[in-house]
Formats: structure tokens, sequence, C-alpha cells
């Protein structure tokens, strides 16, 4: 590792000042389980070091105003044990345990995870799902976006160098919205996303899909989401039977997003799996299994 | 470079320090620390063998700067044996057999000490997770769940 010089901020406005002074010569470390690998191996050799670890106040889940709002730096782990999620999110919960390993959750943050932006990244696909936005702080104040317009990919993101991602935030779900999320990786633990598939249903009160959004990861740069599934699944009934008929057109998008990678062969026809792992959980969650 | 102050509880002992911050803290326990049960395997976290436990959690210290260890309390398995005898963990590991080369023993007992100190009743699933995050590339696993079920049964909890 280079030399750098060393900050633990404790408060948020103490962290955005210094990213304020030093801009693009700094590497932020939050639980560190990406950034500390890019230093060791000197693929970043930054002159400061600023760990926000210690700002316990971006540690939070809550639902407010109609917006369920995730502190940056709470913790996979903190996800897997919180209430509210293992009730009222359990595409999120799926996603939080099958990242990385224990040791990895009990470190990695929901924000390193977005930042970091990583083609293979676990909770980005979910939180387009969800519809989220991003909070970002600065010195010169706060800018809010759409995770879509966030997501840049790979390994990129629209945050600048003097802005701290502080919050994730996304709409309550009624119970007339369910959102389904299934990932492939290479084994249970410590396997990076090979493919994941995640979608959010809303549905008509006799049972129709009324709007949905279905995000794929790890076939673009960055997880996208398919206009051609969503125009194909709206209006259906939500009947196993109906919506896995849609199936062939997960395969259609994917070898449309890939069609040169080696790759392409095996996620064309295991991304019907998972969507329709997604569907079930969808219709398990609307009580209508 | 300018050296940092880590203040921090290391095996029970309140430990004052300065340090290089460009070191991970795998090799702050290590090289000065004089903790070498910490082991570096693959340097990316997929290993596990650097475990530690980190303000009562496992963590791979390989993916931590030293900086970090300031504020907390960290456990190596040079604190895990009680009065010069093994803990019970340690002795269901050599009861079972759990033990060939020996080098990812170290994170595999913290691992499962992390787990058993919050959940002494977990059950065999959740042991199973819990190790999850460790790789053995002698023994195939069994014995070393064997051993954190043994650990568990041993200090009462309820066997499935």
């Amino acid at each position: 590792m280079k030399p750098f010089t060393y900050h633990a901020p404790t408060t948020v406005d103490e962290a955005v000042a210094m990213l304020e002074q030093y801009q693009a010569s700094c590497a932020v470390v939050a639980g560190g389980t990406d950034v500390i690998i890019e230093l060791n191996e000197r693929h970043k050799a930054p002159e400061h070091v600023i760990a926000i670890d210690k700002l316990s106040e971006l540690r939070y889940i809550k639902e407010e105003g109609g917006l369920v709002k995730i502190g940056a730096l709470t913790s996979f782990d903190d996800l897997e044990n919180d209430a509210y999620v293992q009730a009222h999110l359990p595409a999120l919960l799926e996603t939080a345990v099958h990242v990385g390993s224990p040791q990895i959750r009990n470190l990695g943050t929901v924000g390193g995870n977005v930042v970091n932006a990583s083609v293979a990244g676990d909770s980005p696909t979910t939180f387009l799902t969800y519809d989220a936005q991003v909070v970002l702080k600065s010195a010169k104040g706060e800018r809010i976006m759409t995770i879509e317009d966030f997501n840049k990919g790979p390994g990129n993101c629209a945050i600048r160098p003097d802005e701290l991602l502080t919050e994730i935030r996304f709409p309550a779900l009624s119970s007339d919205e369910a959102v389904g999320y299934f990932k492939i990786g290479k084994r249970k633990s410590l396997a990076i996303v090979v493919l994941a598939v995640a979608i959010y249903i809303k549905r008509t009160p006799d049972n129709k899909v009324e709007d949905c959004r279905v995000v794929l990861g790890a076939v673009s740069k960055h997880p996208m989401r398919s206009p051609e599934i969503e125009a194909l699944l709206k209006g259906r009934a939500l009947t196993k039977q109906s919506l896995d008929d849609t199936l062939s057109a997960f395969t259609d998008a994917v070898q449309a997003a890939i069609p040169t990678r080696p790759s392409v062969v095996y996620k064309r026809e295991g991304v019907r799996g998972a969507a329709r792992r997604c569907f079930d959980q969808i219709i398990s969650q609307f009580g209508l299994a | 470079m300018e050296q940092i102050k880590i203040q921090f509880n290391l095996n029970g002992n309140d430990i004052s320090v300065t340090a290089d911050p460009n070191k991970r803290l795998v090799d702050f326990l290590r090289e000065d620390m004089g903790m070498t049960s910490v082991k570096e395997g693959c340097g990316e976290g997929e290993c596990g063998a650097c475990t530690i436990i980190y303000n009562g959690k496992a963590v791979t210290s390989c993916l931590m700067l030293a900086g970090q260890a300031d504020g907390s309390a960290i456990v190596t398995l040079e604190g895990v044996a009680e009065n010069g005898q093994l803990n019970y963990i340690q002795q269901a590991f050599v009861d079972a057999g759990a033990v060939q080369c020996g080098y990812c023993t170290p994170g595999m007992v913290l691992s499962a000490k992390a787990l058993l100190d919050k959940k002494p009743n977990a059950t065999d699933e959740e042991i199973r997770r819990a190790m999850s995050g460790n790789l053995c590339r002698c023994t195939g696993y069994s014995k070393i769940i064997k051993a954190v079920e043994m650990a568990r049964d041993a200090k009462g909890g309820v066997r499935e």
C-alpha cells in the first residue's frame, strides 16, 4: 500500500468538509471490502484516505413520509437482521443474505455497494427495482437523483469527488405491490452475481399487472430495465401460467444485451429460471399461491 | 507519512499504540501486535483465514485498515483460551479431529465463537451458514461442522 494520510471523521459534516478539501486525491473507505483490495494491490494510490466507518449517523433503516430510507453505512448484516426489512422487503432481504460471506456482510455497506458500481454487484439491481433514489451530500448542499441516472457502470457512477452518498430511499410498498429477486451465483457463499433478476409488480384490484419494473443484473454495464418485458407483462393476470408465458422474452432480452459474450449461452437459459422464481415469490407475497 | 494513534481492546487488554496508516488490519495485528494466529490466505476476503472478531462480529481483517481498529474491541485466537486451557470450541475441534494442516483453524474457531457467543443454541443450519465464509482445503468440512455442533452441545445447547 502506498503511503497516505488517514482521516477518520466522526460526523457527516466533517467528512464532506474533507471531501471538499481533498477532492480527487482521496479515497473513501466505508466497509472497505472492495476499496482495501484496490489500495493493497496499488490500483488506487490516493494521498488521503477518509474512513467513514465511524459515521454511525448513517446507519439506519426507517420508514418516513411514505419512503423507506436506508443510511449508506447500513451493512448487509444490518439489513438481514432488521425487523422492517424482514417484514416488508423480502426481495431486499433475499439480496442481503446472498451477499459475499458472513464476514463480508458484517463489513460491506449498501452505500459502498452502490457507489462501487460493480457489474456483478448485488444490491444495485434490487434498488433499481424498488425505484430508488440516492441522496448525495457535499459542502455545497444536497443532490437527490434516481439510481437509474446514478448508475453509469462498470465501476462508475454519477457521484462527484466532493460528494458523499448518505442515503438510499424508495417508496414504501403497499399490499398491492410486491418485489421478487433471484440471484444466480457459482455457489451459495462468496459468489458474485453471475446473473440476477428482480421484478416489481403493482396489481389491480382484480389481480392483474397494473404496473411493473423488470431489472436484469450482470448482463450490462449496470443493472438495466427491460421495457420490452415490462410491456409484455402489463395487463396480465397474476397467475403462474400467465406470467410464465413471458419467460421467452427474458431469453430474448439477454440475447440482445450481450450477443457476443461467451456467457450469453448460459445466461440466456438461466434467466428464465431466475425470472420464474421472482414470479413465484411475487404470487406468494400477494397471497395468490 | 504521519503515524496514527490506535487505542483499542485486544483480547481483553486495553492497548494504545502508534502505527503506519497504510497497513491492513491483518498486517497490523501480525507485525505490530504479534498476533500471528491471524493468517493471510487470499488477501481478498474470499477464504476467511484472517477472520477476527471485531466488536462482536466475525470480519476478514485483510479487508480493513489498521486505523479501523481504533476504538474497537478485537479478539484473535490468542484471546480465546481461558486460564491457559483450551476453550470449549477449541477442545471440540481437537475432539472432532477437525484440524489437519491448521492454517484455516484460527479463522474457523473465531467464526464459530462469533456465532456461539451470540447464539449458544444455534441450529445446524445457522452453524453451516456462519461457517460458510471460511475455506478449508484439507478436511472436507464435515469434521469442522461437527466440531462446532459438538461445541454447541457441550455448552448445553439443544440439538435439533
